[in-house]
């Protein structure tokens, strides 16, 4: 079986002035159709670094970076925009809405950008906001919604484009544990059963049962 | 427009006073263009309400009609001409008043069968010994059958009625008749200069066969009516500077709320939307603004010039409305270019924060 994602020798390093900080220093590893994978870390490790170069918003210095196969590291700015928008679902530390959108039209904005008919995807919304207990807050403004909400909803919107690999940077950071365990039973499930790829950081120890394996970072080098 | 919408809608009131800046200085540069052309319209209605594009004119009075004397010869020259041509005497002077002070008119004497003959709207076209003379002179109480004496000539006449939009050199103008005009210089009748009723061709035509004379056009005989000049020039001047201070003050406003709002398109182009949706968006919004501000103003503006007073010259025509319009427009799309630029350079990673 082809891997789905596929970093091979990536390394990062950022240049601020004259100096240069190497976060990854050489991060290989496969990620397979089916496969939720975790990624453990201390802080500072370099693992939101690396979740961002997976999720092409960010370039990696060296190294190849394959996506289904094909080289994406070098991609331009407009290659990397459409693999962001039809292949991946970025989950971030924060929310990240947007706030003049009411809790249903972020993931209808989803479907505008990718151009979808719409008919489809108001209820795939919806379905989505129901499975993650937002049925009553589909017309609610992010300003009114809870931090655990809010975390939701972008978990929700991650799912809407329904993209073949998801990354999640502890997503479960602002959950309480039993909101947190259901959310992450949900996306350990839609990963099995549509046979997607799921990474996700993560510092809570329960969050691991789900995941079929556990990466872990040090010192920007997986170990 | 999902976007743009929505956001309008969500930041009220911040948009509505961006809208409301837009507003008071849309209103500002179509008032100082109602002025401008109001003042101009008030300067030489004459001119304007005769519907000629050509006048032939003395070749040696640079322009200015008052000093214009056409030749006998180039009178033939229009005569003959295939052209229909309207010669008109006109001169400047004062009308003396025993109890009041003295008042400054236009003598004009032309056909009053002509096509550029005045519209009369009160009394009667004049007779040998009368005068009709434009409205604004009701203004120094001067009424019909009052009679007045040209300092020039030192003849009286007395008003047989009154016209509109017959003013020359901001001076209402007086109309005598024909015999009266002989009169003044000795029996002869002295043309100043002919309106041509033609085209650019048959104008350029006369042209060339004329003696001592030149055709200019109607705009050239406005610039050459002393003061004219300077007069619309500063106001133009004003309304230049309006535009561009519009553009500023535009780009500064759009350039703070796109500052503001980096994080936002930071988000959007992190979920992947490409940068012409988030420029679209912009652009909407500016043009929403825009149109809401421009209506109101428009609004405003007409409303206001119902209830100016009487003396003050004010006119906006349909063509003005259209072009301050348009030019607006342009300023507003001009003023939100850096916001675009500063969008379009955004980057998703950074103006979110790092991923967190
Ligand atoms: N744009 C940047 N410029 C310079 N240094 C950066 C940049 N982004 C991250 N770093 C540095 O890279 C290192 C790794 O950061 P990263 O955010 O990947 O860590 P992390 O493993 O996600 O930590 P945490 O668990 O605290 O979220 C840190 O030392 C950080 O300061
Ligand atoms: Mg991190």
């Amino acid at each position: 079986m082809n891997a789905k994602l596929s970093l091979q020798h990536v390394q990062k390093t950022f240049t601020d002035g004259d100096r240069t900080l190497t976060v990854l220093k050489d991060v290989s590893f496969d990620i397979f159709p089916g496969e939720f994978v975790a990624i453990v870390g201390p802080s500072g490790s370099g693992k939101s670094t690396m979740l961002s170069i997976a999720g092409a918003l960010l370039s990696p210095t060296s190294g190849k970076l394959l996506l289904d196969g094909k080289n994406i590291a070098d991609a331009s700015e407009k290659e990397r925009q459409l693999i962001r928008l039809h292949q991946i679902g970025f989950i971030f530390q924060s929310s990240h809405l947007l706030p003049y959108l009411t809790v249903k039209d972020q993931l209808m904005l989803m479907t505008r950008l990718s151009k979808e008919s719409k008919k489809d995807a108001e209820q795939r919304a919806e379905r989505l906001l129901t499975e993650l207990g937002l049925r009553h807050r589909l017309h609610q403004y992010p300003e009114r919604l809870s931090g655990g909400e809010r975390q939701r909803v972008a978990i929700a919107r991650a799912w809407m484009n329904e993209p073949d690999l998801i990354l999640a940077d502890e997503p479960t950071a602002s959950l309480d544990t039993e909101r947190g365990q259901h959310v992450i039973e949900q996306l350990a499930h839609q990963v099995k059963q549509q046979k997607r790829a799921a990474i996700m950081v993560t510092h809570d120890e329960r969050m691991l049962t789900y995941c079929d394996r556990i990466i872990t970072l040090e010192d920007g080098a997986v170990s | 427009m999902f976007l743009a919408l929505k956001e309008l809608r969500y930041e009220k009131t911040r948009y509505a006073l961006v809208a409301g800046i837009m507003f008071l200085i849309s209103f500002l540069v179509l008032f100082v263009s109602g002025l401008a052309q109001g003042l101009a319209f008030n300067n030489a209605s004459s001119l304007e309400t005769m519907n000629v594009d050509h006048f032939v004119l003395d070749e040696d009075a640079e322009h200015q009609l008052t000093r214009s004397l056409v030749s006998d010869e180039d009178q033939q020259v229009i005569q003959d001409g295939e052209v229909e041509a309207t010669p008109f005497g006109l001169h400047m002077t004062m009308l003396i008043r025993e109890e009041a002070s003295n008042v400054d008119v236009a003598m004009m004497s032309v056909d009053l069968n002509s096509p550029i003959a005045p519209t009369v709207i009160e009394g009667q076209t004049p007779s040998e010994g009368q005068a009709l003379i434009h409205e604004s002179i009701q203004e120094e109480g001067i009424e019909i059958g009052d009679v007045v004496t040209d300092n020039a000539s030192d003849m009286e006449f007395e008003v047989s009625g009154f016209t509109e939009d017959q003013t020359f050199s901001h001076a209402p103008i007086m109309h005598v008749h024909e015999d009266d005009w002989r009169e003044m210089r000795d029996g002869e009748f002295i043309v100043s200069a002919a309106a041509l009723h033609g085209s650019d061709e048959e104008a350029a035509q006369i042209d060339e066969q004329l003696a001592d004379s030149e055709v200019i056009t109607l705009d050239e005989a406005l610039a050459g009516i002393p003061g004219y000049s300077a007069e619309q020039g500063s106001l133009t001047m004003m309304i230049v500077f309006l535009y561009i201070i519009a553009a500023f003050v535009l780009a500064a406003f759009f350039y703070v709320i796109t500052i503001q709002k980096l994080n936002q398109f930071g988000i959007m182009k992190a979920i992947g939307s490409p940068v012409s949706v988030l420029a679209k968006s912009l652009l909407v919004q500016v043009m929403v603004l825009s149109a809401v501000s421009l209506t109101l103003a428009i609004v405003v503006t007409l409303g206001a010039s119902q209830i100016m007073p009487e003396g003050l010259p004010f006119q906006l025509t349909g063509t003005m409305v259209a072009i301050s319009a348009g030019l607006f427009f342009l300023t507003a799309i001009v003023g939100s270019l850096l916001s675009l630029y500063k969008v379009a350079k955004v980057d998703a990673l950074e103006a979110i924060g790092g991923g967190k």
